[in-house]
C-alpha cells in the first residue's frame, strides 16, 4: 500500500511539467524528468521560502554537485513556488528537507541541518548509496562480530569519526567507493568501540582508522590483527595507507640499498633496511617480520644480504634507514634489538608531526566551557527574563503570606528563585495562568521569591523550586506536582478549587453528571467523570473512597452518590453499590467496577487507570503517564488524517484489544501536535520513512529499533505476523547511533598549587 | 573582679577545696547542661538549649546579663557595625552585615531594633542581652559566681566524669555538661620594672579634660589603645603608643579584632608627622622609670641591666640611668602618664587541676585550647562558647566575636544533641538535579559560613549513584574527619564542602590590599580571586585525621580530588548564568559524572523515546509528570539558527559545526 502511494506520487511528479529552476548542473532546459528516469541517484531539494540558513544550505549544495558528479549523483532543486509537486512541496514553509532518489525510488531524506557544508552532502548522500559497503556498528561487540565473521575472508577497515558528516566521515566513504568490494568497512560514532584501543584521552574524540587483518587469521579464537593508522584522515592518505599495506609485509632484495625502490619510496615513507647473509637468513627474516608488523603504515622493511653492501660501510652496522627528507642517502646505525629500530622510526615521524600539528592545534583550541548548553538557561538568557513583567502576581513577604491566606478562600503560591532557569521559565507560564484566572474573585494567584524570603519558603517546605502550592480553606494545602507549563497547571487550579468527591444527591443527578453536564465549566479540564455508588449503609467504603478522591484532588473531580436505589442503579450501570462508575465523554459508555474490601490505593488506581487509553496518543505531555522503560514501544507515526492514515489507526486500535499485544505500549505520535516526533523518527532510522510508519522500540535491550517494512500494507494480519517474525529473532534489529550522548567538559583548570 | 583576688587567697581556698574533694559532697543540684556566663555566648548557647527543651542553667555572677558591657568599651561605643539597610529582605543575608544580634525566631531581637548607630553605643546591647533574656524566658541564676570547678569520674556520668561547681555561697551543682561562656575578662598585666606607675585601661579616666597639655604613653597596639587615644588625642601634647608587633589594619587583615578605620586618629597624626608616634617593643623587656619631677620614662631592660647588673629593685628610680644611652632615643622625652592597653585574657583560675582546660602558646596563652569542636582538649563533656572559644580562628575569622560565636555556639549545640539525645544534625535531602540550586542559594545568602569562613562550611553528602544528596549546613571543618561522630551522617560516596576563602596571598598585615590588580573578574581566573569568595572541595573519601593534620599549609582542609573557585564579585552576588552557575556546574558535572543540566519537556520526550539513560533532570522532574513546558514565546526564540533544541551542543557535535567553517 505504502508503496503504491509512493509510485502515486512520483506518477505526479513525473506529470507535472517541471522546470528546473535553477538545476545545479545549470542544465536549464533539463526536466526534471530525466534526472529521475535516467536510473541514477539523485539528490534533490525542493525550495521553499528561502532563510538565512536555507541560503547558507544552497551555497553548500551547488558547491557539492561537482564532488558528488563524480559519483554519479545528480543534484537539482526544484521550486515549489513554480512547481507545486504534491508531497514535498506540501507546506509552503521553509522547506527543511533534501529527498536522495535512486531511479524513481526515494531513498532517504535528510534534514537541511545534517546536511551542513560539502564533506556533510558527501558523506551523508554515499553513506546511503554504499549502505552494503560500510557497515555502522554502536558497540564493540557488534564490531567483534563483523571481526569473527570476517576471519579468513577478508580484512576489516574500522573507522570511528566523531559525527556523521565531518570531513574525516567523508573521506572514508570516498574510500569506502572505492575499495568497497575489496575491504569490509565499519563506521561508528561510539566512544565505547574505542574503549580497549588505550588511546590517550585527548585523541577521544579525534577519527581514529585502524585494519584489522582478519583474512589471514585462519583460527577463530585468534584475534585479527590490528594496525592502526596515525596520520590525519584524508582519501589520499587513506589511500596511501591501502597501498603500503597491500604491499609485501617485508621486501626481500637483491640489490644494495641504494638501488631499493618500494612503494614506501614513492610514498614518501622511510625505509629500514635489515642486512643478512646466508647462515643468520632465518633468524634475521623473523626479526625482519617482526619489525614490519610493529613499523607497518609507518614504514618499510627491506632485507637485503649483507654482501650488497658497499665496502665504505662499516662492517658491524646491522641496520639501514632511508629518512623521508629530500636527503635520499642513506644512514647506517648498529641497533641490536627490534625496540630500537622501532623507536628510530618513530622518533623520526613524531619531529615530523610536531611542525605540522601546530597550525591544526590553534584552530582546534576553543573553549567549549564557556559555552552555555543549557537549553533552559539559554532562554532565558536569550529572552532576558530577568526582566519579566511579574507585577500583575503579588509578591509575598513573610509578612504579607499570612495575611493574603486569610483574605482570599484558595491562594496558589508559586516559590521560585530569579537564578533559577527552570523557575524563570516557569514564572513566564504562571504569569500567564494568573491572566486566565483574573476573572475568578475566590482566586488568587501569588509569588514567593525565596531568594527574599527564605524563612517562608523553608516553613512551607518548598525546598525543591520552583514548587507551587495551593490553600484552600480548611484544608491542608496541597503541592502541584504536574508539568511545569499553563495547561496542567489551569487544570490543577480549576479542579482543585472544588470540593472532591461532589456530593450527588438524586440519582438524575448521577447521570448528569457523567455526561458531563453538571461543572459544565470543567468539561475541558477532564475528559472523564467518575461516579461513587454507595448505600447508606456503607460508611467505611465511602470512608475508604473519599480519602481517595482527597489523592486525586486536582487530578480529577470525583462524584460521590449515597442512596438506596440498589434496583435501578445496577439495571441502569451493570454494577451494585459499592461501586465505581466511569463515562468517558467522547464515548457513550459507561463502565462499572465493583468496589469489594478495596483500600484507598486500589481506588486511587482503579480511577488512574481508567483515566488511561488503550491506543493513545502519545505527546509530549502525556509520555510518563505511558511510559514504562522495559516494555517494547509499538508507535505509529502519523501526519495527517487521510483515510489511509485512519484505516491503519482503526486496525491498531482493534490490534491493542488482542491479550498477546499487552506485551507492547502501542500508541501514536502525530507530528503535527508533537514535532519532535520527526527527530524522533530521523534518530531511529537516519531517514524519514513515508507515514504512516510503524516502529518498534525496545529501549531497554540496548536501543534496537525495527521498521515495519513500508512496502506492507499496516493490517492487523500483517502486523502480527511481523511481530512474530521479529519475536523469533528472523529480523537482524539495527541500531540507532546515539546522537545525544553526554560527555563530562573539564571545567576550568584549577592551580590548586596557587593556593 | 576575680582579677584582683588575692593569690594568697586563693591557694589556702584550692587547699580548702581539695580537701573537700576527697568526698564527693551528697548535697547537690543536677543538671544536665550548666552555662557560665550570661554574656551573649552563654545567651546564645542558653537559647538554643531552651529550645530544645534541655534541662539546664546559666549562672551569672552579675545582676545583669552582659555586665561586661557595662563598663566595656571604657569609651562606650561598640566596633560591630550595626547596618540596618542593605537593600535586601532576605534575613539571613542581612545577618551577614548584623554584628551584634544574637539567632533566635523572634525578629523582634533584632539590633536594628536596638540602635541606630552603626557603631551602637554599649549601654544598647546590656539592654538588647537582657531582653533577649527575659522574652525568651532563660533560666539565669544571677548573682550565682562559680568558684570553683571540680571534675569527679562516675561511670554513671556521659561522658564518664561529672563537673561539679560551687558558687560563692558553697552551694554545689552536679553537672553532666558545661558549657564555659565567661568570657576574656582579666586584664593582661604583664610584670615589668616600674610596672606600678602604669594605669590600666579598666579603670583610667576616661575625661579628656583630665589628659591636657599631658604627654602620654600607651601601652598596647589592639583597638582599646586606640579608641583612648582617639578620645585624648585633641587635648594631650602627644601620644606614643608601643607595642611589640607591627600594627595590624583590620582592612588589611580582613580581620575584625585588628585596628579598624573607626579608631585611627592617631595613625593620621602619626603618619603626618603631627608629633604623635608609634614604637615597636616587647613588653617583657621594658622599665619605667620615674624621675624627681615624677615623670616617667621608658627604658629597655637592657639598658637598665647593663648598668645595674648587682641589684634591679634597689635602684630602680636611679637618675644616673636616664642621662646614659643614645641621644637620640625616640623615647627619650618623658612621659606624664603611662596607658597599659594590653587586652584580656580567660580566667584559669576557677578549674581545679583536673579540669583545668589547657591554654594555648604563645600568642593563644590567653585562650583556653579547644579542638575544632569546641570542646577542651583534655577532657570530654566541657565546652568553651562565646568569645573565649576564640583560639580556632584567632586572627583569622570571627570567632571571639558576637557575630562569629553566635554560628559556633550552634554547631556546639548541634553537636550536643546528636551526641547526648541521638538528634541528628539537620540536613535536608534533596535529588541531585536540585544540588546546583541549593548551593547557589548558600553562597548568596547563609551567613554561618560568611562571617566563620574556612572555620565553618556546608557539607554535601552524596548518596549511592549520585542521584540524591544531603546537605548539611555549618559544620566546623576542623571535625571533618569525625563527622560521622558528630552528626549522625555517613560520607560514603564522596562529598563535596563549600567554604568561603579570601585569597591567601592577599590578606596580611602591611599588604597592599588596594593594588590595582586586586580583583579578577574571568570565571577562568577565579582561582586567583582575592575576595572572599565561595570554594568548593571534592573528596570522594571522607579526608582522615592524618590527611587533616598533613594538609599544605595555609590550607583550611587537605588536597582534595577536585577543587572549584567561585570568581570573586563585587557585589557577593554569585547567581549570574554564565559567569557562577555555569562554570559551577561543569565542576559539578566533573566531579559526578552525570549531567546536570535542564532541559524542557520536548528534549525529555525525546531521550526517553531514544536513550536508555535520562539525564538527572529528566528522570526526576519529567518522568515523574513534572516536565517543564515552554511556552510559544520560548520555542520561536530557541528555533533561532544556531541554536536547535535538540541539538544541546553536545561535545559531538560542537567541533563539528567549528570544522565547518573553515
Amino acid at each position: 500500500m505504502a508503496q503504491r502511494q509512493c509510485y502515486l506520487y512520483l506518477g505526479l511528479l513525473c506529470a507535472a511539467q517541471f522546470s528546473v529552476l535553477h538545476c545545479v548542473s545549470k542544465e536549464n532546459e533539463q526536466h526534471f524528468v530525466n534526472i529521475l528516469q535516467s536510473g541514477k541517484p539523485s539528490l534533490i531539494y525542493f525550495k521553499g521560502i528561502t532563510n538565512p540558513s536555507i541560503s547558507l544550505f544552497l551555497q553548500q549544495l551547488e558547491k557539492s554537485t561537482e564532488s558528488l558528479e563524480e559519483y554519479g549523483v545528480t543534484v537539482a532543486q526544484v521550486d515549489c513556488n513554480t512547481e507545486n509537486v504534491p508531497k514535498y512541496c506540501e507546506n509552503n514553509h521553509v522547506l527543511k528537507k533534501a529527498y536522495l532518489f535512486r531511479a524513481n525510488i526515494m531513498l532517504r531524506s535528510f534534514t537541511v541541518d545534517t546536511l551542513f557544508d560539502v564533506d556533510a552532502i558527501v558523506a551523508n548522500v554515499l553513506f546511503v548509496l554504499l549502505f552494503n559497503e560500510i557497515k555502522y556498528v554502536s558497540s564493540l561487540v557488534d564490531l567483534h562480530d563483523i571481526e569473527n565473521y570476517m576471519k579468513g575472508q577478508g580484512d576489516v577497515i574500522v573507522t570511528f569519526v566523531p559525527a556523521i558528516g565531518v570531513p574525516e566521515h567523508r573521506a572514508i566513504m570516498e574510500t569506502a567507493y572505492v575499495y568497497g568490494t575489496k575491504y569490509k568497512f565499519v563506521l561508528t560514532t561510539e566512544q565505547s568501540v574505542l574503549k580497549d584501543k588505550e588511546l590517550q584521552d585527548s585523541d577521544k574524540l579525534s577519527p581514529r582508522l585502524w585494519f584489522c587483518h582478519c583474512k589471514m587469521v585462519m583460527d577463530r579464537n585468534e584475534p585479527c590483527k590490528k594496525t592502526f593508522f596515525e596520520q590525519p584522515l584524508t582519501t589520499v592518505n587513506i589511500h596511501s595507507f591501502l597501498k603500503v599495506l597491500e604491499a609485501p609485509l617485508v621486501m626481500e632484495s637483491t640489490v644494495g640499498p641504494e638501488d631499493v625502490s618500494t612503494v614506501h619510496v614513492q610514498l614518501k615513507m622511510p625505509v629500514i633496511f635489515l642486512f643478512t647473509q646466508r647462515e643468520t637468513y632465518d633468524h634475521d627474516r623473523i626479526t625482519a617480520e617482526s619489525v614490519a608488523w610493529q613499523l607497518l603504515g609507518k614504514a618499510g622493511v627491506v632485507l637485503v644480504p649483507r654482501a650488497q653492501l658497499q665496502p665504505n660501510v662499516p662492517e658491524d652496522v646491522t641496520v639501514g634507514l632511508k629518512s623521508v627528507g629530500e636527503d635520499l642517502s642513506i644512514s647506517y646505525l648498529v641497533l641490536a634489538s627490534v625496540e630500537e629500530i622501532v623507536n628510530l622510526v618513530k622518533s623520526e615521524g613524531k619531529h615530523l608531526s610536531t611542525t605540522e600539528k601546530d597550525d591544526e592545534d590553534e584552530s582546534e583550541d576553543v573553549d567549549f566551557r564557556g559555552v552555555q548548553d543549557d537549553e533552559v538557561a539559554e532562554a532565558i538568557y536569550r529572552n532576558g527574563w530577568r526582566d519579566l513583567d511579574v507585577d500583575l502576581i503579588p509578591a509575598l513577604t513573610d509578612r504579607s503570606f499570612p495575611q493574603s491566606l486569610l483574605a482570599t478562600p484558595h491562594v496558589v503560591v508559586l516559590f521560585y528563585t530569579v537564578w533559577d532557569a527552570v523557575s524563570m521559565v516557569f514564572l513566564q507560564s504562571y504569569v500567564e495562568v494568573s491572566t486566565r484566572l483574573a476573572d475568578l474573585k475566590d482566586l488568587l494567584l501569588a509569588r514567593v521569591n525565596c531568594g527574599d524570603w527564605p524563612d517562608v519558603c523553608s516553613t512551607e517546605n518548598a525546598t525543591q523550586l520552583p514548587v507551587v502550592k495551593m490553600y484552600s480553606p480548611g484544608e491542608k494545602p496541597l503541592f502541584y506536582s504536574g508539568m511545569l507549563g499553563v495547561q496542567s497547571l489551569l487544570k490543577f487550579i480549576m479542579l482543585t478549587r472544588i470540593v472532591n468527591p461532589v456530593h450527588l444527591t438524586a440519582v438524575e443527578d448521577v447521570e448528569a453528571y457523567l455526561r458531563g453536564k453538571l461543572h459544565g465549566d470543567l468539561k475541558t479540564y477532564q475528559h472523564i467523570s467518575v461516579v461513587g455508588l454507595f448505600s447508606p449503609d456503607m460508611e467505611k467504603e465511602l470512608d475508604t473512597f473519599i480519602k481517595a478522591a482527597n489523592c486525586l484532588k486536582g487530578i480529577v473531580v470525583t462524584g460521590c452518590y449515597v442512596g438506596n436505589d440498589h434496583q435501578y442503579l445496577s439495571q441502569r450501570f451493570g454494577v451494585a453499590p459499592p461501586a465505581l462508575v466511569f463515562a468517558k465523554h467522547e464515548e457513550s459508555h459507561i463502565q462499572g467496577v465493583q468496589l469489594e474490601k478495596t483500600n484507598t490505593e486500589e481506588i486511587v488506581f482503579a480511577i488512574e487507570g481508567s483515566m488511561l487509553e488503550t491506543f493513545p496518543e502519545i505527546t509530549v505531555e502525556n509520555l510518563p503517564s505511558y511510559f514504562k522503560p522495559l516494555k517494547p514501544l509499538l508507535i505509529l507515526f502519523i501526519d495527517n488524517d487521510d483515510t489511509v492514515t485512519l484505516n491503519v489507526k482503526e486496525e491498531l486500535a482493534e490490534f491493542t484489544k488482542i491479550r498477546s499485544m499487552q506485551l507492547y505500549t502501542t500508541c501514536w505520535i502525530d507530528l503535527r501536535n508533537t514535532q519532535v516526533g520527526e527527530e524522533i523518527l530521523q534518530i531511529y532510522l537516519n531517514y524519514l520513512p513515508q507515514l504512516p510508519a510503524l516502529i518498534l522500540v525496545q529501549l531497554s535491550s540496548g536501543s534496537h529499533v525495527f521498521a515495519f517494512p513500508e512496502e506492507q500494507v499496516i493490517s492487523r494480519e500483517n502486523v502480527l505476523h511481523w511481530l512474530k517474525k521479529l519475536q523469533s529473532g528472523q529480523e537482524p534489529p539495527t541500531q540507532w547511533p546515539k546522537h545525544q550522548r553526554w560527555n563530562v567538559r573539564e571545567p576550568v583548570h584549577q592551580v590548586e598549587d596557587a593556593l | 573582679m576575680p582579677a584582683s583576688w588575692p593569690r594568697w587567697t586563693l591557694s589556702i581556698f584550692v587547699a580548702v577545696i581539695t580537701s573537700l574533694n576527697t568526698a564527693i559532697p551528697s548535697n547537690y543540684q543536677h543538671l544536665d547542661y550548666c552555662v557560665i556566663g550570661a554574656g551573649p555566648g552563654g545567651l546564645q548557647i542558653a537559647y538554643f538549649l531552651q529550645q530544645s527543651q534541655r534541662q539546664y542553667v546559666v549562672f551569672e555572677r552579675s545582676n545583669t546579663s552582659g555586665s561586661f558591657f557595662g563598663r566595656y568599651p571604657r569609651h562606650r561605643k561598640l566596633i560591630s557595625i550595626n547596618k540596618r539597610y542593605t537593600g535586601k529582605q532576605n534575613k539571613e543575608f542581612n545577618l551577614r552585615h548584623d554584628w551584634n544580634s544574637l539567632l533566635s525566631h523572634d525578629d523582634n531581637l533584632l539590633y536594628k531594633h536596638y540602635s541606630k548607630d552603626f557603631f551602637p553605643h554599649a549601654d544598647t546591647m546590656i539592654h538588647y542581652l537582657n531582653d533577649f533574656a527575659r522574652i525568651f524566658g532563660l533560666k539565669i541564676q544571677y548573682n550565682k559566681e562559680i568558684k570553683w570547678i571540680e571534675a569527679k569520674r562516675d561511670q554513671k556520668a556521659w561522658n564518664g566524669h561529672y563537673f561539679f561547681l560551687m558558687d560563692q555561697n558553697d552551694h554545689y551543682y552536679r553537672c553532666s555538661v558545661l558549657l564555659v561562656a565567661t568570657g576574656i575578662s582579666e586584664p593582661y598585666m604583664p610584670n615589668f620594672p616600674g610596672s606600678q606607675h602604669v594605669e590600666g585601661y579598666e579603670n583610667v579616666s576616661v575625661d579628656p579634660a583630665d589628659f591636657v597639655g599631658q604627654a602620654v604613653l600607651i601601652l598596647g597596639r589592639g583597638n582599646a589603645a586606640f579608641e583612648t587615644a582617639d578620645n585624648i588625642v585633641g587635648v594631650t601634647n602627644f601620644i606614643h603608643a608601643v607595642s611589640r608587633s607591627r600594627i595590624r589594619l583590620a582592612w588589611a587583615t580582613h580581620y575584625v579584632g585588628d585596628i579598624r578605620a573607626v579608631n585611627n586618629a592617631l595613625l593620621d597624626t602619626y603618619q603626618l608627622k603631627s608629633l604623635d608616634g608609634l614604637l615597636e617593643g616587647d613588653m617583657e623587656n621594658i622599665v619605667i622609670i620615674q624621675d624627681n619631677k615624677g615623670k616617667l620614662h621608658l627604658r629597655l631592660k637592657y639598658h637598665f641591666n647593663k648598668n645595674n647588673s648587682q641589684d634591679m629593685s634597689s635602684n630602680i628610680n636611679d637618675q644616673s640611668l636616664l642621662s646614659e644611652g643614645v641621644d637620640n632615643l625616640a623615647v627619650r622625652l618623658p612621659y606624664d602618664r603611662i596607658i597599659r592597653c594590653l587586652g584580656w585574657k580567660f580566667d584559669f583560675s576557677i578549674f581545679s587541676n583536673m579540669s583545668k582546660p589547657r591554654s594555648g602558646r604563645g600568642r593563644l596563652s590567653k585562650y583556653p585550647l579547644v579542638k575544632a569542636t569546641y570542646e577542651a582538649e583534655n577532657l570530654p563533656g566541657m565546652f568553651i562558647i562565646g568569645t573565649a572559644s576564640h583560639s580556632v580562628d584567632y586572627r583569622k575569622a570571627a570567632g571571639g566575636f558576637v557575630h562569629g560565636f553566635r554560628y559556633t555556639a550552634r554547631a556546639v549545640h548541634r553537636l550536643l544533641e546528636h551526641r547526648y539525645h541521638g538528634v541528628h544534625w539537620p540536613t535536608i535531602a534533596l535529588p541531585i538535579s536540585q544540588l546546583i540550586n541549593v548551593i547557589i542559594k548558600r553562597i548568596n545568602e547563609a551567613s554561618g559560613i560568611y562571617q566563620m569562613f574556612s572555620v565553618l562550611a556546608d557539607i554535601v553528602l552524596l548518596q549511592k549513584n549520585a542521584t540524591k544528596f544531603e546537605y548539611l549546613e555549618e559544620y566546623p571543618i576542623g571535625a571533618l574527619p569525625c563527622l560521622w561522630e558528630n552528626t549522625g551522617k555517613k560520607a560514603e560516596n564522596g562529598l563535596f564542602v563549600i567554604n568561603l576563602e579570601y585569597g591567601s596571598n592577599f590578606s596580611k598585615p602591611e599588604a597592599d590590599v588596594f593594588h590595582p590588580r586586586r580583583s579578577v573578574g574571568e570565571p577562568k581566573h577565579a582561582w586567583l580571586s582575592n575576595f572572599l569568595h565561595p570554594v568548593i572541595y571534592f573528596y570522594r573519601h571522607l579526608p582522615t585525621e592524618t590527611e587533616m593534620t598533613q594538609r599544605p599549609k595555609l590550607w583550611p582542609l587537605p588536597r582534595p580530588s577536585h577543587i572549584h573557585h567561585v570568581v570573586e564579585d563585587f557585589l557577593t552576588d554569585w547567581t549570574a548564568a554564565k559567569a557562577h552557575i555555569l562554570p559551577l556546574r561543569r565542576f559539578l558535572e566533573t566531579c559526578l559524572g552525570t549531567d546536570l543540566r535542564y532541559f524542557f519537556a520536548e528534549s525529555c520526550f525525546k531521550f526517553a523515546l531514544t536513550n536508555q539513560h535520562l539525564p538527572p533532570f529528566c528522570h526526576h522532574g519529567y518522568l515523574n509528570r513534572q516536565g517543564l513546558l515552554g511556552n510559544d514565546n520560548l520555542q520561536d526564540r530557541v528555533e533561532e539558527p544556531g541554536y536547535l533544541p535538540g541539538d544541546t551542543g553536545s561535545v559531538e557535535e560542537s567541533p563539528l559545526h567549528h570544522l565547518s567553517n573553515d
